[in-house]
C-alpha cells in the first residue's frame, strides 16, 4: 500500500514537473512553428499551427534583414572573447591560487570588486574613453569591453577551483623536470575541465546575449551583433513577428548548440568550483 | 620551492609584459590614425576652393528599420538617395537602430558626450531637455535664412519641437495619436447606424455591441502608452479644452487635480468598468490590439494614423469595412470635439557639435528630407504631412487614407500628452492609468498621484 501512494505521490510530482517544463520550452516551440507561418496567419491567430510552413521568414531574415553579416560579428566577438577570457582568466587564476607574492590580495580583490560594477553605469565613461583613445566603431572594439567584463568571474572560478587541486600535482611535475608553462597547459588545464567548461558556456552566453555595448560603442552595420541587429526586425510603430521570430531562431541556435555540446560539465565545474573553494 | 616562487614571478612579469606591448601596438596605432582624423578635419574646417575629394560627411540616425517598408521611413531614404546624386560633395551617412527604446538609449548616451549626430530623430519630450543642457542647436538660424521653406510648413507643426521660444527639429510627418477604426459592419449588426456624436450615445452604443458578444475596444495596453497617448489625450482634452493643457505646460497654475481632468479619468474608467474593453488589455501591446479587431473579434481600437497602413494590410473583409472616426463631445467638455491628439511629435534635430562647423550642409540635407517633394512623396502614400502640399496624386491612396485625410482636414490638433509632459510624470500617469481600467484606483488618487509627480519635477 505504502509503495503504490509512493509511486502515485511519484507520478503526481513529475507531472507538475513536466508542466513546468513545458512552460519553460514552450516558448522556444512558439517562437519555432511561429517562424514558420505567414504575417497574415500570425495575425489572425497567434497559437494555430502553420497550415502550410514556409521558409520565407528566414530568407527574409538571412540574406534581406542581412542578419548573415550580424552572424559574423556575433560568432568573431563570442569566440575571440571566449578564447581570451579562457587563457588570460587560467594565467591569472592558476597564479594567484599558487602563488603567495606580495599584493596577491590586492590583485586577486581587485578582480573581483569588478563583479560589482553595474553594466550600465560603464556604459557613458567607457563610450567617452573609447571616443577619446580612437578604439570607438573598430572591428575589435567590443572584444574589449567583454573580456573585461567577463575576467573577474572567470577568475575567481579557476582560482578557487585550482586552490582544490593538490600542489604535490605541481610539484611532482616540477621533479621531473616539467616547465612552468607546460605543468600549467599539460597538468593543470585538464583538470579543470569542468570549471573550463563553465566558463566557457558563462562567457559565450553573456557575450552572444550582450547588448549595451554593441548598441553604443558601434555605429558599422557590419561590426554590429545579433541582440542589435533584431531590432531591425521592429519597426517604429509596428512589429514583423514572424520574420523576427526566424530570426530569433537563427540567433537561438549557437547557443543551444553550445549549450548541449558542454552542458554535462557545467553543474559538475559550478558546484566543484565554488563549494570548496 | 623557492625557485617555483621565482619562476611564478618570472611568469607574472612575462605575461604582464606581454599584456603591456600589446597594448602598446594598439595605442600606436590609434596614434597614427588619431593623426590622420586631426588632418581631415583641419581640411575640412578651412575647405580650399576647387579641393571637392574631400566631401562633408554628414551623420544621420534614425529608428526606422532598414528593410523596413514603412512609409515615411522609405521616402525620407529616397530623397536621401536623391540627394546623394545631386550633392556629390556631401555624404550622408545613415545608422538606423529599429528599437525606440534601444534608439533612446544610445541617443541619450551619445548626447551626454557631447557626440549626438548631426542629424537624429528625436521626440519633442526628449528635445527640451537635450535644448536645456545644450546638446542640440537651435535651428532658427537656417530656417529664418529660407523664409518660404520655414512657412511651407502648416501652422502648428513646429509647436512639439520648441523650447523656449526656439525651434530645435524640423518636422516630417504630423500624426494623430488618436483615431477610432471601426468595423461599420459590426456597428450595423448591433442596430448602430451612424458614429454616435455625443457621450451619451458613444456608450449606448458599447452596451448594444457588447450584447452582442463582440469586445467594443480592442485595446492593448501593455506597454502602458496606449492608454495614454491614443485615447486619454483625446478624451481629457474633450474635458478640460487646450488652455487647461497649455496652463499645465507652463506652469500656470494648471493641477492635474482640476475636477475637469478628473472628470475625462472618471470617464475613462467607467468604460473600462461598462466592459468597454477586452479584459487582458493589461498584458497585450497594441500590435494585438488589431489582431482582435482583424479577427472580427472587436469591433473598434483606438491608435494613431500609423495604424492605416497596418490596416489595410489586414484581412480584406475586415479593411474593407473599417471607417475612421474621433471620439463624441462630452457633456460640459471645454474642448473642442472636432479636435484629435495630434502633432509632429518628433522631428529632425541637430547635434551642437556638427551644426556648429557644417551648418550649411546640415541645412541642405533638412530640406530635402522633410521640404516639399519629399512631403509630396509621402502625401501620395496617404500620409498625414507637416509641410503644405497643394496638388498631389490621390489615386495612388489607400482608401481609408483618404478616408482619414478627409476627417483630418475637418479636425484641429492637440497636444499629445506624452509629447509635452515631463518623461517621469508620463510614465506616473502611463503606469497609473493601467490601475484605473481595472479599477485598482480611483481617478482621484490618480489624478493626486500625477500632480504630486508634476510638482516634484517641476
Amino acid at each position: 500500500m505504502k509503495s503504490i501512494l509512493s509511486k502515485i505521490g511519484k507520478y503526481v510530482f513529475n507531472i507538475i514537473m513536466i508542466m513546468f517544463s513545458i512552460t519553460c520550452i514552450f516558448p522556444v516551440i512558439w517562437i519555432l512553428y511561429s517562424s514558420l507561418k505567414t504575417k497574415d496567419e500570425f495575425m489572425l491567430d497567434i497559437i494555430s499551427l502553420p497550415a502550410r510552413p514556409r521558409l520565407d521568414n528566414y530568407y527574409h531574415a538571412f540574406v534581406e534583414g542581412k542578419m548573415y553579416t550580424y552572424f559574423i560579428s556575433s560568432i568573431f566577438n563570442s569566440f575571440t572573447t571566449v578564447f581570451l577570457v579562457i587563457l588570460i582568466a587560467f594565467c591569472i587564476g592558476y597564479v594567484l591560487s599558487r602563488y603567495r607574492f606580495k599584493g596577491r590580495n590586492f590583485i586577486y580583490t581587485l578582480f573581483i570588486a569588478g563583479m560589482l560594477i553595474p553594466v550600465y553605469a560603464l556604459i557613458v565613461p567607457l563610450f567617452v574613453q573609447f571616443k577619446v583613445l580612437g578604439l570607438y566603431d573598430r572591428f575589435f572594439t567590443l572584444v574589449i569591453p567583454y573580456i573585461a567584463i567577463r575576467l573577474p568571474l572567470a577568475i575567481f572560478l579557476f582560482e578557487s577551483f585550482i586552490k582544490t587541486v593538490p600542489v604535490e600535482l605541481d610539484e611532482a611535475a616540477y621533479m621531473d623536470g616539467a616547465s612552468t608553462f607546460f605543468t600549467m597547459s599539460r597538468i593543470i588545464l585538464p583538470v579543470c575541465k569542468p570549471v573550463l567548461s563553465t566558463i566557457l558556456i558563462l562567457a559565450f552566453l553573456d557575450t552572444w546575449n550582450e547588448f549595451p555595448f554593441a548598441l553604443v560603442l558601434v555605429t558599422k552595420e557590419i561590426y554590429r551583433t545579433i541582440p542589435v541587429g533584431l531590432t531591425n526586425f521592429y519597426g517604429q510603430y509596428t512589429t514583423d513577428y514572424t520574420t523576427l521570430m526566424a530570426a530569433m531562431v537563427l540567433s537561438i541556435l549557437p547557443v543551444i548548440i553550445v549549450y548541449l555540446l558542454f552542458n554535462k560539465k557545467i553543474i559538475q565545474g559550478m558546484t566543484a568550483g565554488a563549494v570548496k573553494g | 620551492m623557492k625557485r617555483l616562487l621565482l619562476k611564478g614571478t618570472c611568469t607574472a612579469v612575462v605575461l604582464s609584459v606581454a599584456m603591456s606591448v600589446l597594448a602598446g601596438c594598439g595605442s600606436g596605432q590609434n596614434a597614427a590614425e588619431q593623426s590622420a582624423a586631426a588632418q581631415s578635419t583641419a581640411a575640412l574646417e578651412t575647405p580650399a576652393p576647387g579641393s571637392k575629394s574631400e566631401p562633408v560627411k554628414i551623420s544621420f540616425m534614425d529608428l526606422w528599420a532598414k528593410d523596413k517598408a514603412e512609409n515615411i521611413s522609405t521616402s525620407v531614404r529616397e530623397a536621401l538617395a536623391d540627394f546623394q546624386k545631386n550633392n556629390a560633395d556631401i555624404i550622408v551617412e545613415e545608422e538606423a537602430i529599429g528599437d525606440q527604446t534601444a534608439y533612446y538609449t544610445k541617443i541619450k548616451t551619445l548626447a551626454a558626450s557631447n557626440e549626438l549626430p548631426d542629424i537624429f530623430i528625436c521626440k519633442g519630450s526628449e528635445l527640451a531637455m537635450f535644448a536645456k543642457n545644450q546638446a542640440v542647436a537651435p535651428l532658427d538660424e537656417i530656417l529664418d535664412a529660407d523664409a518660404a521653406w520655414k512657412e511651407g510648413y502648416v501652422t502648428s507643426a513646429f509647436d512639439d519641437l520648441t523650447s523656449d521660444g526656439k525651434i530645435y527639429a524640423v518636422p516630417y510627418s504630423m500624426l494623430s495619436t488618436h483615431v477610432i477604426y471601426y468595423n461599420k459592419k459590426i456597428l450595423a449588426d448591433a442596430g448602430v447606424q451612424a458614429f454616435p456624436e455625443t457621450w451619451a450615445d458613444f456608450k449606448t452604443m458599447i452596451d448594444k455591441i457588447k450584447a452582442k458578444g463582440i469586445v467594443p475596444i480592442a485595446l492593448g495596453n501593455k506597454e502602458q502608452w496606449v492608454a495614454e497617448s491614443c485615447i486619454l489625450s483625446t478624451l481629457g482634452d474633450r474635458f478640460t479644452g487646450p488652455d487647461w493643457f497649455n496652463g499645465i505646460k507652463d506652469n500656470k497654475g494648471a493641477k492635474f487635480t482640476d475636477p475637469d481632468f478628473i472628470k475625462s479619468l472618471a470617464a475613462l474608467q467607467e468604460l473600462g468598468k461598462a466592459g468597454a474593453f477586452n479584459k487582458d488589455m493589461n498584458s497585450i501591446n497594441n500590435d494585438q490590439q488589431k489582431t482582435l479587431y482583424f479577427n472580427g473579434k472587436a469591433a473598434m481600437f483606438m491608435e494613431g494614423s500609423w495604424a492605416i497602413g497596418a490596416v489595410m494590410a489586414g484581412p480584406e473583409e475586415i479593411a474593407g469595412n473599417t471607417e475612421v472616426a474621433v471620439l463624441p463631445s462630452v457633456d460640459g467638455g471645454k474642448g473642442d470635439p472636432k479636435s484629435m491628439s495630434g502633432g509632429a511629435g518628433s522631428g529632425f534635430a541637430s547635434g551642437v557639435k556638427g551644426f556648429g562647423s557644417k551648418k550649411e550642409a546640415v541645412a541642405k540635407v533638412l530640406k530635402a528630407i522633410s521640404g516639399p517633394e519629399y512631403a509630396k512623396s509621402i502625401a501620395e502614400k496617404g500620409e498625414p504631412t507637416a509641410y503644405k502640399v497643394s496638388d498631389y496624386d490621390k489615386s495612388k491612396v489607400s482608401p481609408l487614407a483618404v478616408k482619414y485625410a478627409e476627417m483630418a482636414s475637418k479636425l484641429k490638433f492637440t497636444p499629445i500628452y506624452d509629447s509635452y509632459l515631463n518623461p517621469a510624470v508620463v510614465s506616473k500617469m502611463n503606469a497609473g492609468l493601467q490601475e484605473l481600467l481595472i479599477s485598482t484606483i480611483t481617478p482621484e488618487e490618480l489624478a493626486k498621484r500625477i500632480q504630486a509627480e508634476y510638482e516634484k519635477v517641476k
